[in-house]
């Protein structure tokens, strides 16, 4: 036992003459520490990564399935859809998706506007086109009503007047109308009216030998009716 | 249930500075879904492009009041979608077309496609699509393209799952048949 303590004293010199920093056991968990930091860092994840990879997996578990549930529920229906390239085919201008942008303006206001009081005028114009309709049809309605009514007021006064008539002036008239046209053509009324030589004769004969002719010449009325 | 990513992007909306930012960060993810589902209702792009930009001015307006007891994707598929039935309306009554002559409208467009090939079973498919009534045509198209479960669909469309099902399993049956026999 002696031995082994003189031992430890001849070599405690000797582990001294080992050097190490000052501070160096103090600091030595920090270091560590400092290193293990470092090593996290060289490979960088992005933020919240262990948050979300679970809740990701999860996520590409369902799109599976559910892949699955759709490709199961065509093989039962309609198994050719499940043979079709689902791939857009219609064509789309080149960086579409990546241009996209939406315009936001602030006339969007003004637009608002303008539709509204286009609205408005729209409304007003409906308005003054049913009153204009509406006065047409009443103003047409009174019209028809008056002409009616001076027809009506005519025909009263012509039936007033033939009613003050007597029968036998009136047949007389008739008759003398009837036997003036009788058996006279159309042809042969037109050089009368413009024979000159007649018209002039006629000046000169009375109204009463005319009369009397007339008079003696209705017995023989049916001598006048034209010849079939 | 709000997808994490949408939630923060709904709150990051919901502050001042950084709402044009949490809008372009929707748009940007949502953008190409969107475009195809309302792409394959009118087959024109021209047509597509115009539904999107309004359809994305009015998510800018609405979403200040989004409920978030409702997914954002269901609701955006809800806007693109309503957009769509208001398009193809609007289009009938422009060219005084009835339902059946729209559907061939719809299909002359399809032929009118850039690298049409009418042996191309993608391009029959296509074809058969657009001969479907307009909202069998949806069910089939968010079932079969989107992949959307009958749930989400049935927030989407307003319609229960039982009778998307069945009109999917209809649309399927006719689109198959058309394939088959054309």
């Amino acid at each position: 036992m002696e031995n082994d303590c003189q031992i430890l004293n001849q070599i405690k010199p000797i582990s001294t003459a080992y050097l190490v920093p000052n501070g160096y056991f103090n600091n030595l968990s920090a270091n560590i520490l400092v290193k293990i930091n470092s090593k996290k860092l060289t490979y960088e994840i992005p933020e919240n990564y262990f948050v979300t990879t679970s809740f990701k997996i999860l996520e590409k578990i369902k799109i599976q399935s559910k892949n699955n549930e759709i490709i199961e529920e065509l093989n039962n229906t309609a198994p050719t859809l499940n043979n079709i390239s689902k791939s857009g085919i219609y064509a789309i201008p080149e960086n579409y998706f990546e241009n996209f942008t939406i315009i936001l303006s602030d006339k969007e206001g003004i637009v608002k506007k303008l539709n509204s009081r286009f609205r408005w005028v729209k409304y007003a114009a409906a308005a003054i086109l049913t009153g204009v309709i509406a006065i047409s049809i009443f103003y047409s309605n009174t019209i028809n009503k008056t002409i009616d009514l001076y027809n009506k007021s005519i025909n009263a006064d012509i039936a007033k007047s033939v009613v003050s008539i007597s029968d036998n002036d009136l047949s007389s008239a008739i008759i003398v109308e009837e036997i003036f046209f009788a058996g006279i053509e159309e042809s042969n009324l037109l050089p009368m009216q413009t024979d000159v030589n007649f018209k002039e004769e006629v000046q000169f004969i009375s109204d009463d030998i005319i009369e009397t002719y007339i008079t003696n010449n209705i017995a023989n009325e049916n001598d006048y009716k034209p010849t079939s | 249930m709000v997808n994490q990513n949408d939630k923060e992007l709904l709150v990051q909306f919901k502050e001042t500075p950084f709402k044009e930012k949490a809008f372009t960060a929707i748009i940007k993810k949502y953008q190409e879904k969107l475009y195809w589902h309302i792409r394959r209702m009118v087959v024109e792009h021209e047509d597509a492009n115009d539904i999107l930009q309004n359809m994305f001015v009015k998510v800018w307006k609405g979403l200040e009041n989004f409920r978030e007891d409702s997914q954002l994707y269901t609701w955006l598929y809800r806007i693109a979608t309503n957009e769509c039935l208001t398009f193809l309306e609007q289009q009938k009554r422009r060219y005084a077309v009835s339902m059946d002559e729209e559907d061939t409208g719809l299909t002359n467009k399809v032929k009118a496609s850039e690298g049409f090939d009418v042996n191309k079973l993608e391009w029959k498919l296509q074809i058969a699509i657009q001969k479907l009534p307009e909202k069998q045509r949806i069910v089939f198209n968010l079932r079969y393209y989107d992949e959307m479960p009958y749930e989400q669909m049935s927030r989407v469309l307003d319609t229960s799952e039982g009778a998307l099902k069945a009109s999917y399993h209809h649309a399927a049956k006719k689109i198959e048949d058309f394939i088959l026999n054309h």
